[in-house]
């Protein structure tokens, strides 16, 4: 066994006539942080929506820590340990900062089987422990003095940070980040940047982005998997991906011709 | 030119409170399960209906028989959710098909309590309807209690939904569905509790409302519309915009009586409703929700 935490085999999805994934692989290794890229169209928001439970693929198998996720709803893929955020930083934008953080968080995941089906963990002590890791992650990302504003009053890159907190409150192992970078300014990026690389060592977390800002995909990653018209076409270091004539015509070319 | 009479007042505080709980549970059942529900009236009728059962036909004391009235009214609308609205939504069927569907529902429902009651109208056997009168109003104890009753509910929803992790995902849920599941979010479970909670209200309101008028098979559907208005004024899918627009539509209709005739009472609603479209589309409260 390879210490892949996620392995994606042959993966299709149809829509109607259109086919959007056409045999996709890719491996993430466990506390990885690595990146999918492809020119637009390629599929990899389909991907995405297909990793995290949105979609139910036509063919192919999704296997995530030595288990079969394969087409499963979406609670128990966040369940499984892997949670998804979406581009334009999403909150729930009328409820307070903290309150964004305890949606969710009752009985869906108790520590062990043991204590979930012993019912040894009661309600209250689930809210209790909710509130109190809310509280923790607030901290951890800066946000505790917001704690009690709505989440529409957040500058854009506070949000970027509340939908990241929201995402390390399910516990996950593996986290799929759908183009964090998008509309950020360039301070801000560099912000989420560092929280990226901070929270994959100190939290023991692995990261999947899909993004267009080529620099920091190339800056961010460990490994990097291309795709174009629904399949792989290459995967490696980006060093590796930089230097790859498939690539390059494939994309990289596109985007500076 | 009369001078106003504060009794239209006090009557539209009590109606309104009635309304109000009842728009709560149609527009929670709205923003979680993102359909309007035409049977909801019916539950309102299910829930007074259940209550006469018990306290008329069983003879048991009108609160027992209040309380009684909740389970099997939330019983009912999760009956009638795994049966007809369940294997829709697993299909992936829009909000209007299953809004088609909640309308045959809400007649197959009111045909079926007529055939059962008839359409007489019956009444709870309770005392208390004597009216006392305070500061010129006239009042019965029992007015008092559904004002009570309805205002300590009310209070109790805004805690549930702002107090517990259960609220707090419901609400999660009904602004954005798909952000929800992703922070783990059970759908069907925050489905399964939205109708306990919204039938449960519903159940209440219907109970309160033949209280405080008659029972009879027509009185939920009746009452459709003018739920929708408060719905509407509050903004859709906004808990505590139905209870402002219930409050609003309740006293909007009972003052209205005072300068015309009480035959227009949903044509006050009506007009409130969709003034209120014209001018400030998302509702009273803009977009809290």
């Amino acid at each position: 066994m390879t210490d892949a935490l996620l392995e994606v085999t042959d993966l299709h999805k149809y829509f109607g006539g259109i086919t959007a994934v056409d045999g996709f692989d890719m491996t993430v290794e466990e506390n990885s942080i690595t990146g999918l890229i492809g020119p637009n169209g390629a599929g990899k928001t389909t991907v995405f929506r297909t990793i995290s439970g949105f979609h139910d693929p036509d063919d192919g198998e999704v296997v995530f820590d030595g288990e079969d996720i394969t087409g499963a709803p979406i609670h128990e893929v966040v369940d499984a340990g892997i949670t998804r955020t979406f581009q334009e930083a999403r909150t729930f934008p009328s409820m307070t900062v903290f309150e964004n953080l305890l949606v969710g968080r009752t009985g869906h995941r108790g520590e062990t089987l043991t204590a979930a089906t012993a019912g040894s963990r009661t309600y209250s002590e689930d809210e209790r422990a909710a509130i109190e890791h809310a509280d923790q992650l607030l901290e951890y990302m800066g946000l505790e003095d917001s704690r009690d504003q709505r989440a529409d009053e957040l500058a854009v890159g506070e949000r970027k940070l509340l939908e990241i907190a929201r995402a390390l409150m399910t516990e996950p192992e593996l986290i799929l980040l759908d183009e964090p970078m998008a509309g950020l300014p360039a301070d801000v990026t560099e912000d989420v940047v560092e929280y990226i690389e901070r929270i994959r060592e100190e939290r023991d977390q692995t990261f999947l982005i899909v993004e267009h800002d080529m620099d920091t995909i190339m800056a961010l990653c460990d490994s990097i998997t291309v795709m174009e018209a629904g399949r792989t076409i290459a995967s490696g270091t980006p060093r590796e991906i930089r230097n790859d004539e498939t690539v390059v015509e494939a994309y990289l070319g596109e985007e500076s011709a | 030119m009369v001078s106003f009479d504060p009794q239209f007042l006090v009557n539209g505080v009590i109606v309104g409170s009635t309304i109000a709980l009842a728009a709560i549970g149609l527009t929670l059942i709205f923003g979680v399960l993102d359909f309007i529900n035409f049977a909801h009236g019916e539950y309102l009728t299910l829930g007074a209906y259940a209550a006469f059962v018990a306290n008329v036909t069983l003879g048991l004391p009108f609160v027992v028989a209040a309380v009684l009235a909740i389970p099997v009214t939330v019983a009912i609308a999760l009956a009638l959710d795994r049966v007809v609205f369940y294997p829709l939504r697993r299909q992936g069927v829009g909000g209007l098909a299953l809004l088609i569907t909640s309308v045959g529902l809400s007649m197959i429902l009111r045909n079926g309590i007529e055939t059962v009651w008839t359409s007489d109208n019956l009444r709870y056997s309770i005392s208390g309807a004597e009216s006392v009168s305070v500061l010129g109003v006239r009042i019965t104890a029992v007015q008092v209690a559904i004002v009570v009753v309805s205002l300590v509910l009310m209070v109790a929803i805004h805690l549930l939904l702002t107090r517990t992790v259960l609220g707090i995902s419901m609400r999660a849920t009904a602004s954005n569905r798909s952000l929800a599941l992703s922070s783990g979010v059970n759908a069907e479970g925050i489905v399964t509790w939205t109708w306990v909670i919204g039938a449960g209200l519903t159940a209440i309101a219907g109970v309160l409302i033949g209280l405080n008028t008659v029972i009879r098979p027509s009185m939920g559907f009746g009452l459709l519309l003018v739920m929708f208005a408060a719905v509407i004024l509050g903004g859709i899918g906004d808990p505590y915009g139905a209870m402002l627009g219930g409050l609003a539509i309740g006293i909007a209709q009972e003052v209205s009586v005072a300068f015309i005739s009480s035959a227009y009472k949903p044509a006050v609603a009506f007009t409130i409703m969709v003034v209120l479209l014209l001018w400030k589309p998302e509702g009273l409260r803009g977009g809290e929700a």
